[in-house]
This record gives structure tokens, sequence and C-alpha cells, in this order.
């Protein structure tokens, strides 16, 4: 890769850093993991930067890898049984939320939990979503309205979903 | 989403984390080209159909199940060639990592020997004679499993049951069935040339290399070469051109001198290059869809060619592409769609209807459709964390084989590999055990022999056979230690190993209960130049628990060797046990030359 190329995505990750690690720490709980998820979803990006850069919606992409690995490496942490000792700086039943919500968004179909992340993990507004999942705005108003319902079924509770995704 | 000041803060800083990020992406350039490039298996079918011989009606080479199976661990009782520490059992924690079936029955497993949580990671390399019945460790492969550097080989294929290749991106070559393995370097290239992708069909081995370059923007170019089996003599057939640096997905599938290879180029470009010759290769148009990413291609005859295009996705769901052409990829047919789940892989068509499809995310799909794409199937959904597929491919229609996960250290251990079999053409899949759970060998009192020799060019030449009396199944391998005896006494004929060639000792042999016959040894006596012996008994034993004594009818071997040198010792040379078929074949096994 080029010194042009290198210099653009070092230039994307300074940027996007920050958004990247919050994103998955919302979704981990712990720095360690949660960097290294960001590093992880920023490795993919570098290893294809010639295709992601010229992507309309480049970062976006990289959030959605993001959210991506967190989720995937809660689960690992979750079957490995690290996840049953809190993260110190967290309270024991904002843990538990946060477990009980990764593990409701992963049986969400893939559709609902990619808008359910982008809306409410990462922040984008609908219209971004939407062009980002390549569908129309009504389409992510379904995803996400279907989402929640789900969301607060399998949480059994209609308030912490929100607060815990705001 | 929490502003940054509800976060807590980092401990790395963005400087660490980004040499972190740099080593991360490296990686993950060199693996995708190795997972793109696995779905070269398909090549498999093709050198099964061309090595029919392998696969005989009704021998008992021909397996009908070969997944997963008992797992022996019997040592060889007699030399083997190469280096030995490793040769024989195979290691209980064996991580499978690249497969690559020559036929029906003669299949090798590249892998680690063991789980790998950092380098160097020793590379093992397991072979079977029985369809994967039964495996066996044979000898040290060359290099250490590293997918970043040379000579580091990840992958494994074989023409045949002598030649083969580990490549990935070293590449190494060996003509006697593994036993020794020697160092290739492309024509035109430096050593710092990278083997990405190797497949072998009609006689000949292609190669796909990527050749660094002094450009800066384009630091590796990738290049097809092509070699005769068993030669080493490689030429260059296609020099693909600069825009096409560090491809992202590369397939290459091959049947008798047809091929088709598809690319990816960084630019997102998709390159289709086709040959029936196999000397020259042409572009063609792609058959995906434009803005597709990856593309892999898989050929079940000269005509049927299928390619599977990763076209758009996110967050481990992609929306892929199938086509299909009946015309030798003269012209394309879009099927209906896969399902969306996971990032397109592999494909792999065994036959001119079916069609199978790895996919990868958080779980790792096979999609399969057995109508030619009109309707696809879910037939393995593994909620394993998105570890890849490998070296998807079949045999036969029913035939297949894939590997999960590849067995590579990053920031922690991996988990553990499997490899998948399928004997229903890609309806059901089963993980194939490696464990040291076999049967056991075969002792002296559970077995019993008859042979016979005749006249060979001034030689006594013959073969033993061998049956199990006992109530259970159990195996043999390697040579048995053989005396001659005559009137009771030893005749001190020195037994000489190399007179059936030195190629790596075949699989254990399974000798069934009571089946006659099941197994047997060639052998060949020659100057003998003492008073002709009355009778000869062969005295043969395969391990501590006894001898066994061969007399036909009684009363021995009768006859004896030419005196070909006068005061030179007498020589008498053991081949390796193998299956029925060759103890049943009537003929008496002469050695080489």
């Amino acid at each position: 890769m080029g010194d042009h190329h290198e210099d653009d995505f070092e230039a994307a990750y300074r940027v996007l850093l920050s958004t990247a690690f919050g994103v998955a720490y919302r979704i981990l709980g712990n720095v360690t993991e949660a960097e290294d998820a960001a590093a992880e979803a920023f490795a993919r990006a570098l290893a294809s930067w010639r295709r992601i850069a010229r992507l309309e919606y480049r970062d976006a992409w990289i959030m959605r890898v993001t959210a991506n690995v967190a989720i995937d490496r809660a689960r690992r942490i979750r079957r490995t049984a690290v996840i049953a000792t809190p993260p110190a700086s967290e309270p024991e039943e904002a843990n538990a939320l946060r477990v009980a919500l990764v593990a409701a968004l992963e049986s969400l179909p893939r559709r609902q939990r990619d808008a359910i992340v982008l809306r409410y993990l990462v922040g984008y507004p609908e219209r971004e979503v939407a062009a980002c999942l390549q569908v129309s705005p009504n389409t992510v108003k379904t995803h996400t309205r279907r989402g929640l319902e789900t969301l607060r079924r399998l949480l059994n509770d209609d308030e912490e979903v929100p607060h815990a995704l705001a | 989403m929490p502003s940054p000041e509800h976060l807590p803060t980092m401990i790395r800083t963005p400087d660490e984390l980004l040499g972190l990020i740099r080593s991360r992406a490296r990686r993950l350039r060199v693996r995708r080209r190795l997972i793109a490039l696995a779905s070269l298996a398909v090549a498999v079918t093709a050198v099964a159909i061309t090595i029919g011989t392998f696969a005989r009606p009704g021998s008992r080479d021909v397996v009908t199940h070969p997944g997963p199976a008992p797992t022996s661990t019997s040592s060889p009782t007699a030399t083997t060639n190469g280096s030995s520490s490793t040769e024989g059992a195979v290691s209980p924690g064996f991580q499978p990592g690249s497969v690559t079936f020559a036929s029906q029955t003669q299949g090798w497993v590249l892998g680690t020997a063991a789980q790998c949580t950092t380098r160097p990671c020793r590379s093992a390399l397991i072979h079977t004679g029985d369809g994967g019945r039964t495996w066996r460790a044979v000898a040290t492969p060359p290099g250490e499993w590293n997918p970043d550097s040379r000579p580091g080989i990840t992958r494994v294929r074989f023409a045949d049951s002598r030649n083969g290749f580990v490549f990935g991106p070293g590449l190494f070559a060996t003509h006697d069935g593994g036993g020794t393995w020697h160092p290739v370097t492309l024509p035109d290239t430096s050593a710092r040339a990278g083997v990405f992708g190797l497949e072998t069909s009609g006689g000949f081995v292609y190669a796909v290399a990527g050749v660094p370059t002094t450009s800066a923007a384009s630091p590796v170019k990738e290049r097809l070469f092509r070699s005769k089996v068993g030669t080493d003599r490689w030429v260059s057939v296609a020099n693909l051109d600069a825009s096409i640096v560090a491809p992202q997905a590369a397939s290459l599938a091959v049947h008798g001198t047809a091929g088709w290879l598809a690319l990816q180029a960084e630019n997102g470009d998709n390159l289709f290059l086709t040959t029936r010759d196999g000397s020259r290769w042409q572009a063609a148009p792609s058959p995906c869809p434009a803005q597709s990413g990856s593309m892999v291609v898989s050929v079940a005859s000269t005509r049927d060619v299928v390619t599977a295009c990763g076209v758009s996705g996110g967050l481990g769901s992609q929306r892929k592409v199938v086509m299909v052409s009946h015309d030798g990829g003269g012209t394309f047919t879009r099927s209906s769609d896969p399902p969306l789940g996971g990032v397109l892989v592999e494909v792999s068509t065994p036959t001119a209807r079916s069609i199978v499809v790895a996919a990868v995310s958080g779980a790792s799909f096979l999609y399969a459709s057995f109508d030619d794409g009109r309707t696809w199937t879910t037939v393995s959904s593994l909620p394993s964390g998105g570890q890849a597929w490998n070296d998807l491919g079949f045999t036969d229609a029913t035939h297949g084989v894939v590997i999960e996960g590849q067995p590579f250290p990053e920031n922690s251990a991996p988990p553990p590999t499997r490899l998948w079999t399928t004997s229903d053409g890609g309806r059901h899949w089963r993980a194939v055990s490696f464990s040291t759970t076999t049967l056991a060998s075969c002792t002296a009192h559970e077995l019993s022999a008859r042979g016979g020799w005749q006249g060979a060019g001034g030689s006594m030449a013959g073969t033993i056979h061998l049956t199990n009396t006992g109530s259970n199944d159990c195996t043999l391998s390697g040579r048995p230690r053989v005396e001659l005896d005559g009137s009771g006494h030893s005749l001190g004929v020195q037994t000489h190993d190399g007179t059936f060639g030195a190629a790596a000792p075949p699989s254990p042999v399974v000798l069934a209960a009571h089946q006659p016959d099941s197994a047997g040894f060639p052998f060949v006596w020659s100057n003998w130049c003492a008073p002709v012996p009355r009778a000869v008994t062969v005295r043969l034993a395969f391990d501590s628990t006894g001898d066994i004594a061969v007399q036909p009818d009684g009363n021995g071997f009768s006859g004896a060797p030419r005196c070909d040198t006068p005061g030179a010792i007498s020589e008498l040379g053991v081949g390796f046990v193998t299956a029925a078929a060759h103890a049943n074949s009537g003929s008496v096994p002469l050695p080489p030359g």
C-alpha cells in the first residue's frame, strides 16, 4: 500500500477511533476488549483500504464492523464465563443489563440488528442508516421498530431498553 | 451513542493501537488470499477423475463413508524413510488446516501438530489410504505453519499418491508420497515469491504466485505457473497485469487441461481468465454482477462451471450471486440467491446440478442446492464465532471435505479446527475425529498367513497373504520383519527394505475380523549361493507378540534363487503391508526395475 493510502487511513483512524471505541465499549463494557475490537475493525479496513476508502459510507462501514466484532467478542467472552465478573468500573446492574442487551441483540434477525446498532449504538440518523444498509428510510423505521419490540420482549422491560441504547 | 466524556480512558495510546492495527492488517491480507484460494480443492474432483484407477468399484479400498473413523495409532514395525519422530501416530492435538484427496482413498491433511498459541507453529502432515477411516502421520513437513512468510506452509495438494506439494506462501514438492521434500523456486521470481494457490489436473500442476516488484504502488503482481506433474519444470503461463495488485480473492479451478481463474483486483474489478489447453489463458467477461466483491469459481466437468459472487452486505450478511454455466463458461445463468447469512468464502460443485457455498460471519454456514441453484438449503450452521472454511471440495459426486477454521495464532489461542466430511453430496456433514481412540494393532496370535512364490529373473518373488482370525478388527502398518528358515534354522538371508522403493509407508491397513486375505505384502529373494534347502519357511513378525511361520502345504517353499554374484550376500526385499486389493490380486508384485 502506498504512502498516500497510509496517510489517508491514518487520518480517518484518528478521527474515528474514539467513536469506534465508544461503540465497542458500550457492547463489551471492558476497556481492553473494546480497544481490541476497535483495533480489529480498523485492521480489517486497512487490509482493504483501497476499496473501503472509496465507499460513500466509509465511516459507517467501520462502525458496523466494530459493532459486529464487539458483539461477536462479547458472545465468546460470555461463553467462557469471563463476563460473569463485571468490570470494576461498571456497576453490577449495568453489567447485567449490558450482557442481556447483547444477548438480545444477537437473537434479532440480521437486518433488525444492523438497524438497531447503527441507529442507537453508533447514533446515525435514519437516513444515513438507510443509505448504509441500502434500504429505504421507511424500511429502517420498520426494522428498528420491530427490533425494539423484540428487545423489549426479550428483556421484559419497557423502560430499560431505550435507556440502555441511549 | 455515549458522549466521549462518559467513556473511560483508553489504556493504549492511538499510536500504540495503530501499530497493532498495521500488523493485523498485514496478516489479514495474506489470510484473505489463502482463504479465497482455498476453494481450489475443487480441483480434487478433477484429480479423482483423472486418477480413476484408485477408485476400484468393489475393491475394499473404495470407502463409502470417509467421515469420522477410528484412527490408528499403531506404529510402523519396520523401516520407514524420511524423518521419523513424527511418523506413525497422529498427535492427539493435531489441528487440521488444509485437506486434499487425490482419489477416493488417498488423502492428506496438513495442519499443526498441536493447538498453536505462539509462533513458531510446528506443522504436521497426516495421510489416509483408506478414505479417511484411519490416519497416520507421515514425515515432518519441510516448513513451519506460517501464512505470513516463506518458507511457511499452510496448504497441501497431491496430484497422485507420490507427487504432492505443500505451499502458502512457501512451495515444496515431494515425489515419494511425502517421505522427502524439496523447495521449489518458480522461474524468473525471487525467493520472496509467495505461492497462494495450487491445483493439479490432467497431469499438470498450476500455481498462483504473488511476485514482488520494485513498484511501491504495485508491490506484488500475480502470475500463474504450470509444471508437468513429477518434473519440477515450471513455466509461466499467465503474467497478470499490475492492476491486479495484491488481490483479495483469487480462485482457480482446473479440469483436464481446461481451467478457470477468478481474481478480484484491489481496485474492485473482477477478472476472469480461462484456458482450454492449460497453456494459453485468456481474459473473459466476468460472470459476476458489477460491484461484486469476492468471486470464487468451481467446476464439475469441462462443461459445468459455477461462480459465486459476494455482492453487498454488512454486519455478517451478504448477498451472494451464483452464476451457473453448462457450456464451459461460454454463457452463465444466474441461479436463485443463497441465503444472506455470512460472507462468501468458497463454492464447490460436485455435480452438474449441485452446488455448495461456504460463508462466514458470526457463525459459519454451508448452503447447498441440489437442483441447479433453484432452491437452497442451509446444511450446516456452526456457532463457531465465524471460523473460516477452507478447502471445500469433492472427490466425486457424493464425497466431500471442508476444513473449519485456521490453526494460526493471533493474539490468543485460536479455536480448534475441524475436518468435516460428507458422503451424500453435501446434505449432511460430520466432523472427523483424529483422536487416539483406535483399532488395536494385530497380534501374532490373531493372524494367519499363507503365500507362495515363483521364479522371476533369477529371483524368487512372492506374496504373503494375511487374515485376521481374531474376533475384533485390527490394523497393521509398515513392513514386517521377515526371516527365511531352512530345516528349522535361519538361512542368514539379509533383509533389504529398499527393494520395493522408498516411498513413505501407507496408512495402517485395517484387517476386518475373519476376512480372508484382507492384507498382504510382497517379498523377493535373490542371490542364493549355498546348497538349495529342501524346504524354506517364511517367518514374519509385526511386533513383540510373536512370529508367524508360513509353510504352504505344510512343506514350506521349494527352490531358491540363482547365484548371480558368488561371495555376495543373499538379500530378501520386503514390501509394505497393503490392503486386500494387492493381496488378492493373484499376481506377484515385482520390485521396480
